[in-house]
């Protein structure tokens, strides 16, 4: 992902960084999020920005206080991001989607199955994968 | 601490300092914003107590800060202009400064110098521009003075350095946190590692206030040139542009547009765009009246 490069508020973009950790499961509910400081490192900002940035995920209920521990993230992180997520990244995509689609004469049911189309796809690239996966196992423990 | 009220400074025929006042009292950098010519470098001189108030007040530490002694002490500004006697080398430099402060940290400067590839032997009038820039900012940092101005501390440097720079004065800060003031008459990579911008125009303080503040201070509001322009009566207007036929963009203040009484459809037809802000520095320092635009208008 582009970090502190786009006009959005760098603060903004920190939040949303430390969201798609979370979503991507490389940090865990009840696991330590990284400090202002950690952050101020990784991304060669000030310590207070940072910390706007935390900040936007403990208004959200994402994250939470421990007093002298640092920063959690909470057992309903996951969920919370991914009704979030649905409700505003998902419903945006679509809109710019059925926009596009309009200008382009794209009927309703041509979409529609340009979508389902696209999930097929998604679905045999999944199963492809772990495939790939237990055979790279097997092939490990002979 | 650091607190000016209508600080004023004049010179002969022009007015540097025009009624500035703002107050920093928690460790933190600053950045110092303003066009060439803004009253940056007076800001800093006066603050460092090396120029006498025309009017108004600077006080650092609780006391006033002209000629005074524990002011000098306390606070350290590099700039292009400073002058270091003629024979010292860059080693001899810094002992007379870790003389005078004494906080001076010279494991940490001699590391820089390394880092920096710059001989403690050499004579600061025979550094290539951007080679003593470096060195006075080293200077400066060491010196770990609780008052730290920096006055354009990257000019002249080549752009991997001045990451480079920043990147060390972000980390020093963090290591001994106090109060940093850095000035530039641009925001671009600085913008970073800053906490707060002092945005300085004719000799005032347009904006004193956190860098989210000013990353929301302008918006630009594109839609159909009719709509567009019954707005532009309503609000103080930063630029106005046709962009083909059916579109017109003005740029007006956010807090303005978002107190207006404008019904909902209507805001609902329009685009609006948050101006980054480094180009809102450009639209509120421009001069009054119409655009490069107009001028060229045939």
């Amino acid at each position: 992902m582009k970090l502190l490069e786009g006009s959005e508020p760098i603060y903004i973009q920190i939040g949303e960084w430390l969201e798609n950790e979370i979503l991507s499961g490389r940090v865990k509910p009840e696991e330590k999020i990284y400090s202002q400081y950690k952050l101020s490192e990784i991304f060669s900002i000030n310590p207070a920005t940072a910390l706007k940035g935390l900040n936007l995920l403990v208004e959200k209920g994402i994250v939470y206080k421990k007093r002298g521990l640092g920063m959690f993230i909470s057992a309903d992180a996951l969920r919370i991001l991914k009704k979030e997520h649905k409700n505003e990244v998902l419903t945006e995509q679509i809109r710019d989607l059925v926009e596009e689609a309009i200008l382009l004469d794209v009927s309703e049911e041509e979409l529609i199955n340009l979508l389902k189309n696209e999930m097929q796809i998604n679905m045999q690239k999944t199963l492809r994968n772990k495939l790939q996966n237990n055979t790279n196992k097997g092939e490990d423990q002979q | 601490m650091i607190r000016c009220k209508e600080l004023t400074k004049y010179f002969t025929g022009t007015r540097a300092l025009d009624g500035c006042s703002f107050e920093i009292s928690e460790p933190g950098i600053t950045g110092v914003i303003g066009v060439n010519g803004a009253g940056k470098t007076t800001l800093f001189k006066s603050i460092a107590g090396f120029l006498k108030p025309t009017n108004g007040e600077v006080y650092v530490l609780e006391e006033p800060a002209f000629q005074n002694i524990t002011v000098a002490q306390n606070v350290i500004l590099i700039e292009e202009g400073m002058n270091f006697y003629q024979s010292g080398n860059l080693q001899e430099l810094m002992d007379t400064y870790s003389r005078f402060y004494l906080n001076y940290d010279m494991k940490l400067a001699k590391g820089l110098l390394r880092y920096f590839n710059l001989s403690g032997a050499l004579k600061y009038d025979e550094l290539s521009k951007g080679m003593a820039s470096t060195f006075r900012l080293i200077l400066a940092l060491s010196a770990r003075a609780p008052i730290t101005l920096l006055d354009e501390p990257t000019s002249g440097m080549d752009p991997g350095v001045r990451k480079d720079l920043y990147d060390i004065i972000l980390k020093d800060f963090i290591q001994v946190p106090r109060m940093i003031l850095i000035s530039s008459h641009y925001l671009g990579e600085m913008e970073r590692i800053l906490e707060n911008i002092l945005f300085i125009h004719e000799g005032k303080v347009l904006k004193h206030g956190a860098l989210e503040e000013f990353e929301t201070l302008l918006i630009a509001i594109q839609g159909a040139p009719s709509l567009v322009r019954s707005l532009e009566d309503q609000f103080a207007v930063y630029e106005t542009k046709d962009i083909g036929e059916g579109l017109r963009r003005i740029v007006v203040e956010k807090s303005e547009f978002d107190h207006s009484k404008i019904a909902e459809e209507l805001r609902a037809s329009l685009t609006i765009q948050e101006i980054s802000p480094e180009d809102s520095f450009v639209y509120l320092t421009r001069r009054k009246g119409g655009g490069i635009d107009e001028l060229y208008h045939s």
